[in-house]
């Protein structure tokens, strides 16, 4: 039985080394209770009462719901902290709980854990039952087109339901206390399903994905990375002198990630199967009405989003940093040398009505992974920017801060946030008026006619004002200095990971 | 949907308040502090009585239901079930006449203070030697005169003033956290203790209730007023535009205008109010914030409209007239006239006590097996119900 937390007594952490590489379970449960019951000096959980403590162990679920009950007392970032380390721990305990009715359940001759086995469903079979609030339902897809099935997470697969628990812990609380926990437990579920087969191994690339590539007519600067037209210090000295935008070609070639992340069953396999939990964000573009975000398994955004050649809707795996959520797939990336320049300070106009930001001590990594078609509308961001396209194309175009009052920003919405850095003008719309050649006597022609007519009375000086563009290939990385406008759309299948940095 | 119905004022028990007639309680939900049933953590998913050999004599109360802790009252006897021990006379030993408790307060780690009709304020008070914790009064001569108080999950607390016996100005005051308003309470003349907030309306208060984020104020007059986080539709009533009331402020809710309202309730993310006729009103979350299901009848509500709830005995029957209504964090529960239970919402601890294993019930459900129920009292995650 659990040790309850009236246990707690104070002890030296316990420390990695602590934990043998032996992918057994019960070296895990042990290892995991043992944290938990280590008392932690200043630890706020105390706040939230010895009620919910005496039975943390006991009743994980219970205190779960009480800690989620709390989470959403308040707008998010008014939480106490006690409440964030209380869902923390008490899905941990959570998982414990299931983790020891796994060793029951054991075959005590084989010390292997059951692998989870996949076999071909049925359209209409039963899917994983939903426990908790705002977990999605894993679909199950039955056959792709090429006749081969998906892995869908059966009633019963465990592991996929322990995951479940821990990425909504690290979603809703950010994991405060107990990330190398979550990365441990993460490990060795990932070592117990070493041996499971998957017909998703054998797809090794992304279907094509290709749309029309746009013509590039105003070309930005444009050098190859780290030769001596481009190095580190010449892109200070760039920095330096005008901190304008380049493509820096070829700048990250040398990631492992431009040839692994090209395979879906790679990511599916850091993914413990897809299992992970992942923001997705859902319609065309953000500044639709009915767009939205979902959080869903990888194995469902891959299937239903990025695999599938007729997806019901755009899916975004957007603005995520999954490097940390998957510390496995650091190693196939390198944060570029670029960022450890110093780029001039911003101003307040550029920063378009933003408050500054603090400085950061280290990049802020986010990933960028989607099918094509992808849109991010034109906005500003308060960061400098080095965009790395490891996977597939992307069309981009940027336009000056001094282009600003012809760019027509929004203003502060409803709720009191300053929307101010996000463009009205739909560029993707723009861009589409634009091309269409003048052809008479056609209904879709005066229709057409009437938006552009609507476009140029909403936005007259748009047409006026000045952009630079172009086709980032995989390898290449985009320089977006701090207050410039940018608008990001996929040709194709596609990833990039950015690093925002002052 | 506020359009008024007219409601045939038919016989009808007005609700009782437990202490005169013999009356027995029933229980159901969260049960993990043992605080429904002892000697079991398990939930308890049927009605089921509640035996307390502790228990003094029939015709207890529920004074507070909590996340860990139940508090009853019998006369001025205190005692608790759950996790949380409590074990005290109001008023000491010596007092002869029964006191009325007028407001209780605590949160998710039990009892934390009560309110007689007198005005005097008791809190919890432990000691280290003592297994039980005692109430203390607290209130002396120079202590603010009192009338109601209420705590919402955010830590808030709001009061109302004792008027005069003519007045008709309710003078209301707000403190950010309880230990900013016990500080004021012990002394009023410090300025650094002074409430944080004050609120002027006309009319004199009858129930001052909270729920997660905002309070809710009935006054005598049948008047319905709402304040706090407005997120959810939690306060039933429009908070921008012309004429509104901003959220941090008491509004009047428009939609019961013209109905006098004879009760309030309050929990989680919702709110309701049942009047002189016996027509319910419900608004707020239709589903708690973070979960998927929701409760039907309130799916339609936008912001600063409530729900008329009509409940039959059978298809073709006439709407039901309420007599008591109580919310938990993601539950309701309806007692009317002919002494029927009626329960919706969440149901994961089996709150509802249908001895159902849903985890949520989206449409109003009698609850079978009962009869004859006069009053229903809600915890966070648990029910009680009074029966003849």
């Amino acid at each position: 039985m659990p040790s309850s937390p009236s246990q707690l007594r104070t002890a030296k952490a316990c420390t990695l080394e602590d934990f043998s590489s032996d992918c057994d379970i019960s070296s895990i449960i042990e290892h995991t209770q043992k944290c938990l019951v280590l008392e932690l000096e200043d630890d706020a959980i105390r706040e939230c009462g010895a009620a919910a403590l005496a039975i943390i162990a006991s009743k994980p679920d219970d205190v779960l719901r009480l800690a989620h009950r709390k989470l959403h007392t308040w707008p998010f970032r008014d939480v106490p902290i006690c409440w964030r380390r209380l869902y923390e721990d008490a899905s941990l305990w959570k998982v414990i709980a299931s983790l020891r009715m796994q060793t029951c359940r054991r075959n005590p001759k084989n010390h292997a854990i059951d692998t989870v086995s996949r076999k071909r469903k049925r359209r209409g079979d039963q899917e994983n039952p939903e426990g908790h609030s705002s977990s999605p339902a894993v679909e199950g897809p039955s056959m792709t087109d090429d006749g081969m099935s998906w892995p869908t997470f059966m009633a019963g697969d465990w592991v996929a339901d322990i995951v479940k628990v821990l990425d909504m812990a690290i979603i809703l609380t950010g994991a405060p206390s107990r990330k190398h926990l979550f990365n441990k437990l993460f490990d060795n579920l990932r070592s117990s399903l070493l041996h499971e087969v998957s017909k998703s191994d054998t797809l090794k690339e992304f279907p094509p994905n290709r749309l029309c590539r746009p013509k590039v007519r105003l070309p930005m600067q444009n050098y190859k990375a780290l030769s001596s037209e481009m190095d580190f210090t010449a892109f200070q000295e760039h920095l330096d002198a005008s901190a304008t935008p380049l493509i820096l070609e070829g700048a990250i070639s040398h990631w492992p990630a431009c040839s692994a992340w090209k395979n879906p069953a790679y990511l599916m396999q850091h993914t413990l199967g897809g299992r992970r939990l992942v923001p997705v964000e859902l319609g065309r573009s953000y500044t639709d009405e009915d767009w939205g975000q979902k959080i869903m398994t990888f194995a469902e955004f891959m299937h239903d989003y990025l695999i599938t050649p007729t997806p019901k809707q755009t899916g975004y795996l957007a603005q995520h940093d999954l490097l940390a959520q998957i510390p496995g797939l650091l190693k196939d990336i390198q944060t570029p040398d670029y960022c450890f320049t110093a780029p001039p300070p911003a101003t307040p106009e550029i920063l378009h009505g933003q408050p500054t930001p603090p400085h950061l001590e280290e990049p802020l990594v986010n990933t960028w992974l989607g099918p094509g078609g992808t849109i991010s509308p034109l906005h500003t961001d308060p960061y400098h920017n080095i965009l790395c396209q490891v996977v597939g194309h992307k069309y981009v175009r940027l336009y000056a801060p001094s282009e600003t009052p012809k760019l027509y920003p929004r203003g502060v919405d409803e709720a009191g946030v300053s929307m101010e850095n996000t463009s009205q003008v739909d560029v993707s719309i723009a861009m589409e008026l634009a091309g269409r050649s003048a052809a008479v006597g056609d209904d879709s022609e005066i229709s057409h006619e009437n938006a552009r007519n609507d476009f140029e009375e909403r936005f007259p000086l748009f047409k006026d004002a000045r952009y630079i563009e172009a086709v980032l290939a995989p390898g290449d990385s985009l320089y977006i200095p701090l207050g410039w406008w940018h608008y990001v759309e996929s040709l194709s299948t596609s990833c990039s990971v950015s690093f925002w940095w002052n | 949907m506020s359009e008024l119905k007219t409601r045939t004022a038919g016989h009808r028990q007005t609700a009782n308040d437990g202490a005169s007639k013999p009356t027995s309680m029933l229980c159901a939900g969260l049960n993990a502090h043992s605080q429904l049933q002892a000697g079991t953590q398990a939930d308890v998913r049927k009605f089921t009585p509640v035996e307390d050999i502790s228990t003094p004599q029939k015709g207890a109360d529920v004074l507070f239901a909590g996340w860990s802790t139940t508090v009853f009252s019998s006369g001025n006897k205190i005692w608790t079930q759950g996790f949380q021990p409590i074990s005290s006379t109001l008023g000491g030993n010596a007092a002869h006449e029964d006191i009325q408790t007028r407001s209780v307060i605590g949160d998710h780690d039990g009892f934390l203070a009560l309110l007689t009709t007198s005005g005097d304020l008791y809190t919890v008070f432990s000691s280290s030697d003592a297994q039980s914790a005692t109430l203390q009064l607290m209130t002396t001569e120079s202590s603010p005169s009192i009338a109601l108080i209420a705590f919402a999950g955010t830590g808030r607390i709001a009061l109302t003033f004792k008027q005069a016996p003519n007045g008709n100005l309710c003078h209301i005051a707000e403190f950010n956290t309880l230990d900013r308003f016990l500080a004021w309470y012990r002394d009023p003349s410090d300025s650094d203790c002074y409430p944080d907030k004050h609120h002027m309306l006309p009319g004199r208060p009858a129930q001052l209730l909270a729920n997660t984020a905002s309070f809710i104020l009935l006054l005598e007059n049948g008047e319905v007023y709402s304040w706090g986080d407005p997120r959810h539709q939690s306060l039933g009533r429009a908070i921008n535009g012309e004429g509104t009331t901003k959220a941090d402020v008491p509004g009047i809710v428009e939609a019961l205008g013209g109905l006098k309202i004879t009760k309030i309730a309050s929990g989680g993310w919702m709110s309701a109010a049942f009047s002189e006729d016996g027509a319910l009103y419900l608004w707020g979350a239709a589903g708690a914030p973070g979960h998927d299901r929701s409760i039907r009848c309130l799916r339609e509500a936008g912001a600063g409209e409530v729900a008329l709830v009509e409940l039959l005995a059978s298809a073709h029957d006439e709407p039901l007239d309420v007599i008591d209504v109580a919310i938990g964090d993601a539950h309701v529960a309806v007692a009317t006239s002919d002494g029927r239970l009626f329960v919706v919402g969440d149901n994961k601890d089996g709150q509802l006590g249908l001895d159902s294993a849903e985890d949520f019930i989206e449409d109003w459900t009698e609850a079978r097996g009962l009869s004859d129920v006069q009053r229903v009292v809600c915890g966070s995650n648990s029910t009680y119900v009074f029966v003849h």
